[in-house]
């Protein structure tokens, strides 16, 4: 078979910006996708201000700025993007898992290390602990916890940039998988020769469409590389 | 499933929320003021509650030098702290709210800035000082100053950016904390009966 007939009965590849929404595309995602950055967003108006009090309590809200609060509304909307993005794709092709989870906790961690290493115990204790001293340990000390006290908003910057990536890395991915839709797509050749369509052909892979491999283990003629998500 | 997760995130989130706060509550109240840990510093980073509090210098804005010794006879909250420091700035706006209720407990508020700032370069003493205690600043009971090298390292071995004794009128140090803008409940606890 040709390599124009071959894509001819993969399904059409989708952008980005389609992907999106289609991981959005209906009410309940809608609403999880809010739901979810809500809950971060909740979440890192609590941490942000965690080195004005040391403690993670509701009280920290009283040092919450509209600098602040910006912050966390944009990286939660930012984290939601990533988590609906992960668990879509987690849900259409499992080989997709990996495209946010690690890199996405590596932007939340990224985004508290101001406020948990500015102005706590944290660095002189672990500083004391390895046994820096003296005027080793008030030199050390000093210069980390004042890098990550002015260093705030380039934390916050690189946290989201990284998110960024991380969605549209996801919605890349999924782009550039077939059978995005609920539709699905091509799975087997007619008779006559023609592609059809149907939900089972949801994200196939080489071991799915192995199913109508010949005996020599080979896939079949009309499996594609295109069909795979990368 | 996503709306699903969601409400696993909310049930997680929520779960760690309490149960923090629950931490925060049982380290408020263990016994910073018996000699054990407290919160957020350990042992070995202060000096232990019961013990003298030892002398040393520091120089007050008006720069008058003044000793830990001569404060004797009306306790004393000192107060260690660094001008680029968001929980020391949230404590000076907070002691400021409640300067009174230490004065009516006898208590005098020296708030000092560790060494030169720790080695790093912050907002001046008194622009710090007069722009976040407000009105307070004039207040007789609220001094603030510069440690000296010696105070610092010996009230603060650890360069913690924000440490505070009670020391009662012998001279004894009666309890220690840290971050008074989110500890003051405590802290005004402590202050109770010390006059």
């Amino acid at each position: 078979m040709s390599a124009a007939r071959s894509q001819a009965l993969v399904a059409p590849r989708v952008r980005a910006p389609k992907a999106l929404a289609q991981v959005l595309g209906t009410p309940w995602r809608m609403a999880g996708f809010l739901m979810a950055s809500t809950v971060v967003a909740f979440f890192y108006t609590l941490l942000l201000p965690f080195d004005y009090t040391q403690r993670f309590e509701l009280a920290n809200w009283d040092y919450l700025s509209a600098y602040l609060l910006i912050w966390a509304i944009v990286l939660g909307l930012a984290m939601g993007l990533v988590l609906s993005v992960q668990v879509y794709a987690m849900r259409k092709v499992v080989a997709a898992r990996a495209a946010s989870g690690a890199a996405g906790g590596v932007a939340f961690v990224a985004s508290l290390l101001p406020s948990f290493l500015c102005c706590t115990p944290i660095i002189p204790s672990v500083l004391a602990f390895v046994g820096v001293s003296g005027v080793g340990l008030y030199t050390t000390t000093g210069t980390l916890q004042h890098f990550f006290a002015v260093h705030q908003t380039e934390f916050l910057a690189a946290s989201l940039v990284l998110l960024a990536l991380m969605g549209w890395w996801g919605l890349r991915k999924l782009a550039r998988a077939t059978c995005l839709s609920e539709e699905g797509c091509a799975t087997e050749v007619t008779s006559m020769g023609e592609a059809t369509a149907g939900p089972m052909g949801c994200c196939s892979t080489p071991e799915r469409n192995d199913q109508g491999a010949g005996s020599n283990g080979r896939p079949p003629e009309h499996w594609t590389p295109e069909g795979v998500m990368r | 499933m996503l709306f699903g997760a969601s409400v696993v995130a909310v049930v997680a989130i929520v779960g760690l929320v309490v149960g923090l706060q629950a931490a925060n509550r049982s380290s408020g109240s263990s016994g910073s003021t018996s000699g054990s840990t407290s919160g957020s510093t350990s042992s070995a980073a202060y000096l232990p509650v019961g013990s003298t509090a030892p002398s040393g210098e520091f120089t007050t804005l008006g720069g008058k030098t003044e000793t830990i010794a001569a404060l004797r006879g009306k306790p004393v909250l000192l107060w260690f702290m660094t001008t680029w420091c968001s929980s020391c700035e949230a404590g000076t706006q907070a002691m400021a709210q409640n300067i009174a209720a230490l004065a009516a407990d006898g208590v005098r508020v020296v708030e000092v800035e560790n060494y030169q700032d720790l080695g790093q370069s912050g907002p001046a003493l008194p622009a710090f000082a007069r722009t976040l205690a407000g009105r307070s600043f004039t207040n007789p009971d609220w001094t603030f100053g510069e440690a000296s090298a010696t105070l610092t390292h010996t009230y603060n071995p650890q360069a913690y950016l924000d440490i505070y004794y009670l020391i009662d009128a012998n001279g004894k140090i009666t309890y220690v904390n840290s971050s008074p803008g989110s500890t003051m409940p405590q802290l005004l606890s402590a202050a109770k009966g010390l006059a």
